[in-house]
């Protein structure tokens, strides 16, 4: 069993929840207090000696079902789950599966693995899913690519093409029956979920179980690969994937910089207040006050390029900015193409998945335009200068490629006046500066950092710099 | 030294305090390994709760520490009382004078008043605060350490010195050691990430937001003059509302405000009207009413063709 429970323990720092030493130790000691008998007892005293962070107990439960549990554990707890959903009373939930089973008695046609499925009988259901060759297949399975293959066969051979066919029947039948139509809706609530569920619960299985079976094989962290990978190389799934770690990348920074700017707070000796506190102690200077360095949270500009040749990388940009808001006091949210348009208030009002969609469509700059740097800055000169001010720093990101339009450089020149600190991300590597249309080298005197960023660690890196050092 | 996880259960009912098993398991773990809790989750669901209770049924005093961003050893642990040392000075002048009468030198002087250090650095002049307490008394406490979260990075530290081996050095008298380890509970409301060394040193326990029967039979138990319907229909509004997302979803705290206002106000059962104009009572943002309200008009007119 020591072995299990440390098995199990390994598990859960594969899938990234940290667990020292000293904790897995606790976690034994708490194990012999109380015994195994009971599950509710011992899923507890694992939570509680493992898990140190609320955000890690959702993976944790996830694991303990599917690590401690058989087949047939697991699918009656999702069986309830469903149930839970469609009927809320718990006494109800019978009487409502009664009623289902005889309406598919009425129906007739339903094969009796159908029924079997909907009905819940939950052992039967994992006898049949082991009949269909999991076990065996659970055994052999290495390999993440498998998943899905697997999960379809085993489907296949439980006879999952007869269950949806009736499935497909009964519904037809059903809706042109007498049974009120409140009833009908709920019944096909609970089948649609049930038929959904099946597949997912099996695929869930198979990689818990793959990662059970690959314990000792260094399994690469696809996250921190993701963050050093260029912007433009890549795939959908590593976009979305990096989408959600931009988050957590944001969230981080936050706290991090709370505390930084904590210990960055102590200043010279306030006199003044000093005398006032020692005078309780006849004028001794028992205790010195300090004055606070007040530590302003910056204001940032942000003129984002989104044209096509920068659109990845403005795309993680305005990501990461709507996500830091919070870390500043005030962001205004500017991007171009040919043109210069402001889009603050898309990020105040839209969710950020959608302010960022709608920012990078045509709508606003139509990035089939050419880019043009000058004219995007004299526009933003001359209608939106006011929004610089001697906290602001006003950050641009882009190519600087304006297809040999005039630069308009002095616009930066009277920005850099004004504001704190101007600076400029590009996505391309330094090398390529001098190539083309690319008119880096004008702008770049007025600008105090001039910062290559490729990937979201470098990207991370610049808005951590920014954020301690205005 | 409590018996089983039932009996935490049964007294904490008594006590009013409604709470899952997973609670009492924690409870009954964190006794018996030594170990204090860390408890973590949204504002309003009773961590703090928890700790008094605890002290009641297990029938402990209970010493709380407030913590803030600034907190430090003084206000935490101990501080000399300056002012009553100046203050026995002054009056002893006298005093002090004769028994200096016959020191020749300044090296005699110093010497003699130096033997006499004891005087104004005694436990007479130490003024304990909730850390020094809690170890120093007589009896056993439980020592509750509120919202952790908002004091800073050195008191933490600070903190889990005192946490790994109970005991405290004051120079001038030494080291002090707790003569009764207290029960430790912390609270968190999760505004920042706790040092990993405290989390090691503590059992985690998450306490979210009840479920449905719980939160009832919490209103029935604290509100007992409710009618038993409105306590059902408040508990499934409240529940819905948690599920939007809000700036800060009510806590139970919360529940319990509303559920006194509508009896106060002799309410007995729950409309579209009535809910929008106590939401106030549960939600404190403007936002969050605002949009809690939509959703309100879409609950009732479900409400009202089912």
């Amino acid at each position: 069993m020591e072995k299990k429970i440390l098995d199990f323990v390994n598990l859960l720092r594969k899938n990234e929840i940290p667990i020292s030493l000293s904790e897995s130790i606790d976690c034994f000691h708490a194990v012999s207090l109380m015994g195994l008998e009971k599950r509710e007892v011992f899923k507890n005293c694992l939570r509680a000696t493992l898990i140190k962070k609320s955000k890690y107990i959702p993976m944790f439960n996830m694991l303990f079902k599917f690590y401690f549990s058989s087949m047939e554990e697991i699918l009656q707890s999702a069986d309830q789950d469903i149930l839970n959903s469609i009927v809320e009373r718990e006494n109800e939930q019978e009487i409502f599966l009664r009623e289902l089973e005889e309406v598919l008695g009425k129906y007739g046609q339903a094969s009796p693995l159908t029924v079997d499925f909907l009905i819940s009988n939950a052992d039967k259901l994992a006898d049949l899913l082991q009949n269909s060759g999991l076990s065996e297949i659970v055994g052999k399975i290495n390999s993440g690519y498998q998943d899905s293959f697997l999960t379809h066969r085993i489907l296949m051979q439980l006879g999952w093409k007869g269950i949806d066919n009736d499935i497909k029947r009964f519904k037809e039948w059903i809706n042109q029956s007498n049974i009120p139509d409140g009833r009908i809706e709920k019944f096909i609530r609970y089948i649609d979920e049930k038929v959904e569920s099946l597949p997912k619960i099996l695929k869930e299985y198979l990689r818990h179980q793959r990662s059970i079976n690959t314990l000792d094989a260094g399994e690469k962290r696809f996250n921190e690969s993701l963050l050093g990978k260029d912007f433009f190389s890549l795939t959908k799934e590593e976009k979305d994937e990096l989408q959600r770690t931009i988050k957590i990348l944001a969230s981080k920074l936050k706290s991090v910089t709370s505390v930084k700017r904590k210990i960055a707070r102590y200043g010279r000796l306030n006199l003044k207040k000093t005398i006032r506190k020692n005078i309780q102690y006849g004028g001794v200077f028992w205790e010195l006050i300090f004055d606070k360095k007040k530590i302003d949270k910056p204001q940032i500009v942000l003129l984002c390029d989104v044209s096509n040749s920068v659109r990845y990388a403005s795309r993680f940009m305005l990501q990461f900015v709507y996500c830091l808001q919070e870390l500043y006091s005030k962001v205004r949210s500017f991007i171009f193409v040919s043109d210069l348009e402001e889009i603050t208030g898309l990020f105040k009002e839209k969710g950020i998945d959608e302010a960022v969609e709608l920012a990078l469509r045509n709508e606003i700059a139509d990035p089939y335009y050419h880019t043009d740097y000058g004219n995007s800055l004299l526009t933003f000169y001359e209608n939106y200068f006011d929004s610089v001010n001697r906290k602001t720093a006003v950050i641009i990101l882009g190519d600087a490629r304006s297809n040999y339009s005039d630069p308009e450089e002095w616009t930066l020149r009277e920005i850099k006046s004004k504001a704190k600190k101007i600076i400029w991300l590009n996505p391309e590597r330094r090398a390529s500066w001098r190539d083309g249309d690319c008119v880096m080298g004008k702008y770049a005197p007025f600008c105090d950092a001039v910062l290559v960023v490729r990937t979201v660690d470098q990207l991370f890196q610049a808005v951590d710099r920014l954020t301690l050092q205005i | 030294m409590f018996k089983s996880i039932e009996e935490i259960q049964e007294k904490l009912r008594k006590e009013n305090y409604i709470c899952g098993k997973e609670i009492a398991i924690t409870v009954f773990l964190s006794e018996r390994m030594g170990k204090p809790i860390l408890v973590e989750g949204p504002a309003g669901v009773g961590k703090t709760e928890l700790a008094k209770v605890l002290a009641e049924i297990s029938k402990k005093d209970l010493i709380r520490l407030q913590c803030y961003e600034g907190l430090d050893e003084t206000k935490a642990l101990y501080e000399w009382e300056y002012a009553k040392q100046l203050l026995y000075t002054q009056i002893l002048k006298d005093k002090i004078g004769e028994d200096l009468k016959n020191a020749d030198t300044l090296k005699d002087a110093v010497e003699r008043i130096s033997a006499q250090d004891q005087v104004f650095f005694s436990e007479k002049f130490v003024l304990p605060r909730p850390l020094l307490l809690a170890i120093t008394l007589d009896r056993p406490v439980v020592l509750l350490i509120d919202e952790i979260d908002r004091s800073d990075l050195e008191f933490e530290a600070f903190l889990l010195e005192v946490l790994s081996d109970f005991q405290v050095s004051i120079p001038e008298l030494g080291t002090l050691r707790a003569k009764h380890i207290p029960s430790v509970v912390l609270t968190s409301n999760n505004t920042r990430d706790m040092s990993d060394a405290l989390k090691r040193r503590c059992l985690h326990l998450f306490i979210d937001f009840p479920k449905r029967e719980h939160e009832i039979e919490i209103i029935k138990l604290k509100v007992p003059e409710i009618e038993k319907n409105l306590a059902e229909e408040i508990v499934k509004i409240v529940q819905k509302i948690r599920n939007l997302d809000l700036k800060k979803a009510p806590g139970i705290s919360e529940t319990l405000d509303w559920a006194r206002g509508l009896t106060l106000l002799n309410i007995e059962s729950l409309d579209e009207e009535t809910t929008n104009n106590t939401l106030n009572l549960i939600l404190k943002y403007e936002e969050d009413i605002g949009k809690v309200k939509s959703e309100i008009n879409r609950y009732f007119s479900r409400k009202a063709t089912v």
